[in-house]
């Protein structure tokens, strides 16, 4: 274990200044007393964490729970549950131009950022600020990225899919990709597991391609969107329409209320019903007193001792302070999100691992996937005029893929293959601007429901490609020093050949519903790599050290006490939401390094 | 005084005895301060109270207040200021400048400018109109900005339309249960 002095790699070989540890709960109690407190000794943890989002909220429970002192270590700005949430409920009227963020605001601070469908006056202080923290975009490349503690799960669109048996065996059944290190079987009692945690509604529907789950209650769907799933599964036998899969209550979990349908899940939910690491995971491991959060904390490189071949911690650059600090533990688990992990890895340079750590195979960096996203179908009806609806449901429909399961429905145009979420709703009153009129007959129009309006938006699975990676720039460095990352993917045949088939489809699905005035959008422009928020791939699991950067328990193949567990760890990205699975893989990569480490393995 | 506050300032007063429309006429007020109050950022006293005439003919007083009483007027004063780049905001004003110096005091009378913005509708939405004429984006920006800043308001949230309450899960009702169209 080298020199384990507090010293700064890049900056200054003198003691950098006092270092704040303070465990989360008193954290909370110190920030309101606005007392300061400094810790001047030199602190060693069981577990490092870095990113308290999706897979590092998750890991932190888990690594807390199994007893490990445990710091979390997060790039964002402190950010807590009840407190920090002060746009929740809070209506137009009561938020800035209501709710618009300038125009030129936007352009200045969140040309990428504020593409986000949810991007608004209230949500705009959870999306970092693209001017302060660049990338390079060799092609277009839309990096959505969280600036607080708990990451993307303050914003995710709460969709819970499990992953099938098909998907785990698909890179070896058609040669893209690497085989998947382990099967469904391996990962089902985790998915039982986390379930369990999380709480996820949905319906059962016995589906090879999309296995039922640990249900809590499904939500309703409007009366149109019931007529339509009547419809597409009359006209259609190898389709199934079913009500969204999401992480939302509803009914009483461990103490967290059921869902009272706000709609406005991303502002921060006081009832806990909507699962995120800052309501939900992070205060299940500060419960135990084995969990530190170090907010504000930019983790510059992962620290690599050869004569262990361990990871003995990681270097940190304080956001605020600029000083920098070297903390350490037995095991570290990277959850930076994909792309944040993969740029520390690179970032991590030794004579050992002169392209980045854990990177003896080369492929770190590379395979960088997302699902493409921007085929939809619009369509209107006049019928069902009679019905409403009494909730903001956070929640949609969903059709499962239904291409390229078995011999029946295999195409010969691409491989693998697409669902549909989507949604339902009566026109508001917006629908004003749009419609001729004045004066109080124009008023009293509005004042009804407008039409009913259906939505199919076509998610499709992205093949692994060498190509489409990410790497450090050898010019660009941000404002801490760190070299910038540069993203170039772009969509291949596959994809294109795929999206068609999905407009087709839905185009055709809306048509036997009996929609009206059906529009069919195939944007590929619109959608570039990234904006999906599915990033995912880039330090892949596999069976072969020479083409994979993890083993099947997300362990570096180089450094066995180094695990990888959030998006990068991919090996293909399927076509379902991925969270579910991130924050399974994680649990059970957990419950292995912790058995490892008890028989002095790691 | 915010919502919140008029709310506990009312129940220590009035100890909850106030009637629903008393109290949604004390709370329409509050999020923006009374017009007389209101100090202008972008427009002129002038294109502030045309914009306002316009704005009211779009949507009137009617059982309920209209775009002035909902303060659509400071909205869009404020979306002008705040909202959209100068040049665009400069724009729309120079195409108000023209509306009034073209009509005169025709603009000034109500009938007339009730005609006038009929005509202006009328153009903006016929068959076959061009969406590249100034004079139409002008308009459609301007009804735009009526229908969104009315329709976000305090009043038009929650006097003219119904606030969905929270609590309530089901997504399939009959419309009768509600009536009128929910806000939010």
């Amino acid at each position: 274990m080298g020199t384990h002095a507090w010293i700064s790699p890049s900056r200054t070989l003198e003691y950098p200044g006092p270092i704040e540890f303070v465990p989360f709960t008193a954290l909370l109690s110190r920030l309101s007393s606005g007392l300061t407190m400094h810790l001047h000794k030199r602190e060693e943890f069981d577990a490092i964490v870095v990113g308290s989002g999706m897979s590092g909220g998750f890991a932190a429970k888990e690594l807390c729970e199994k007893g490990l002192k445990t710091l979390v270590l997060d790039r964002g700005v402190h950010f807590e549950h009840g407190s920090s949430f002060i746009t929740e409920h809070k209506r137009p009227f009561e938020l800035p131009r209501n709710g618009r963020v300038p125009v030129t605001e936007v352009e200045e601070h969140y040309k990428t950022q504020g593409k986000v469908y949810l991007f608004s006056e209230a949500t705009k202080r959870l999306f970092v600020k693209d001017d302060e923290q660049p990338y390079v975009q060799e092609k277009p490349y839309d990096w959505i990225r969280a600036n607080q503690v708990g990451g993307r799960s303050l914003m995710w669109a709460r969709q819970t899919y499990r992953w099938s048996p098909m998907d785990f065996e698909s890179n070896l059944r058609d040669g893209h990709g690497v085989d998947w290190p382990i099967r469904y079987k391996d990962i089902e009692p985790w998915y039982d597991y986390v379930e369990s945690f999380v709480g996820v509604s949905g319906q059962k529907e016995g589906l090879p391609q999309l296995p039922d789950g640990k249900f809590l209650p499904p939500m309703e769907m409007t009366a149109v969107e019931k007529h339509a799933k009547q419809a597409i599964e009359s006209a259609f036998s190898d389709r199934t329409m079913t009500i969204g899969r999401c992480a939302v209550l509803t009914s009483q979990l461990n103490g967290r209320a059921p869902c009272h349908y706000c709609g406005e899940c991303e502002r921060g939910c006081s009832t806990r019903s909507f699962f995120s690491a800052v309501s939900v995971s992070l205060p299940a491991a500060a419960a135990t007193g084995n969990l530190t959060i170090r907010p504000n904390s930019i983790v510059e490189s992962v620290i690599y001792d050869p004569s262990t071949n361990r990871a003995t911690g990681v270097r940190v650059i304080d956001a605020l302070t600029l000083e920098t600090l070297e903390v350490f533990a037995k095991i570290v688990f990277m959850c930076a999100s994909t792309l944040g992990t993969t740029q520390i890895m690179l970032n991590s340079k030794s004579a050992a691992f002169p392209d980045g750590i854990a990177n003896g195979s080369g492929v770190l960096g590379h395979y960088l996937g997302d699902h493409h996203m921007g085929v939809s179908a619009s369509g209107f009806t006049e019928d069902f005029n009679d019905r409403y609806y009494a909730a903001s449901r956070p929640n949609g429909i969903y059709i499962p893929r239904f291409r390229n399961l078995d011999a029946r429905s295999a195409r010969t145009d691409y491989v693998r293959g697409f669902a549909y979420q989507g949604s339902s709703w009566r026109l508001g009153p917006g629908r004003g601007a749009a419609q001729a009129g004045i004066g109080s007959d124009f008023k009293n129009s509005l004042r009804k429901p407008g039409p009913w309006e259906m939505q199919l938006w076509g998610y499709g699975e992205t093949l692994p490609r060498f190509e489409n990676h990410c790497r450090l720039s050898s010019t660009e460095v941000d404002q801490w020093g760190i070299p910038q990352l540069v993203l170039s993917a772009d969509w291949g045949d596959n994809e294109k050949a795929m999206r068609k088939d999905t407009a087709a489809c839905a185009g055709e699905m809306m048509e036997a519903a009996g929609f009206k005035n059906i529009q069919v959008t195939d944007d590929i422009e619109g959608n570039p790599h990234g904006l999906a928020i599915h990033e995912m791939g880039t330090a892949r699991m596999g069976r072969d050290k020479q083409t994979s950067v993890l083993n099947g328990f997300n362990q570096a193949h180089d450094v066995p006490n180094l695990f990888v567990t959030d998006g990068a760890c991919m090996a293909s990205t399927a076509v379902q939401n991925p969270s579910i699975t991130y924050m399974a893989l994680t649990a059970r990569a957990v419950d292995y390094a912790v058995t490892e480490i008890q028989n002095g393995r790691i | 005084m915010n919502r919140r506050e008029a709310l506990s300032r009312i129940g220590l007063i009035a100890g909850g005895t106030l009637s629903a429309s008393t109290l949604s006429g004390l709370l329409a007020g509050c999020s923006t301060p009374p017009a007389q109050d209101y100090v202008l950022q972008f427009l002129s006293k002038e294109q502030f109270d045309l914009i306002g005439s316009m704005a009211n003919q779009i949507i009137p007083d009617t059982d309920t207040p209209g775009a002035v009483g909902a303060g659509v007027d400071r909205f869009i004063d404020n979306m002008l200021a705040n909202y959209y780049p100068a040049a665009e905001s400069h724009l729309f004003v120079s195409h108000l400048d023209a509306f009034a110096l073209a009509y005169g005091q025709d603009v000034k009378d109500p009938t007339s400018l009730r005609n006038l913005v009929q005509r202006q509708d009328d153009a903006a939405f016929s068959a076959g109109h061009d969406e590249q004429d100034p004079a139409i984006q002008f308009y459609k920006k301007l009804k735009g900005l009526v229908v969104s800043g009315y329709y976000t308001s305090e009043v038009g949230m929650t006097t003219e339309l119904n606030l969905k309450p929270y609590g309530d899960s089901r997504m399939d009702i009959s419309v009768e249960d509600v009536g009128i169209s929910w806000s939010n």
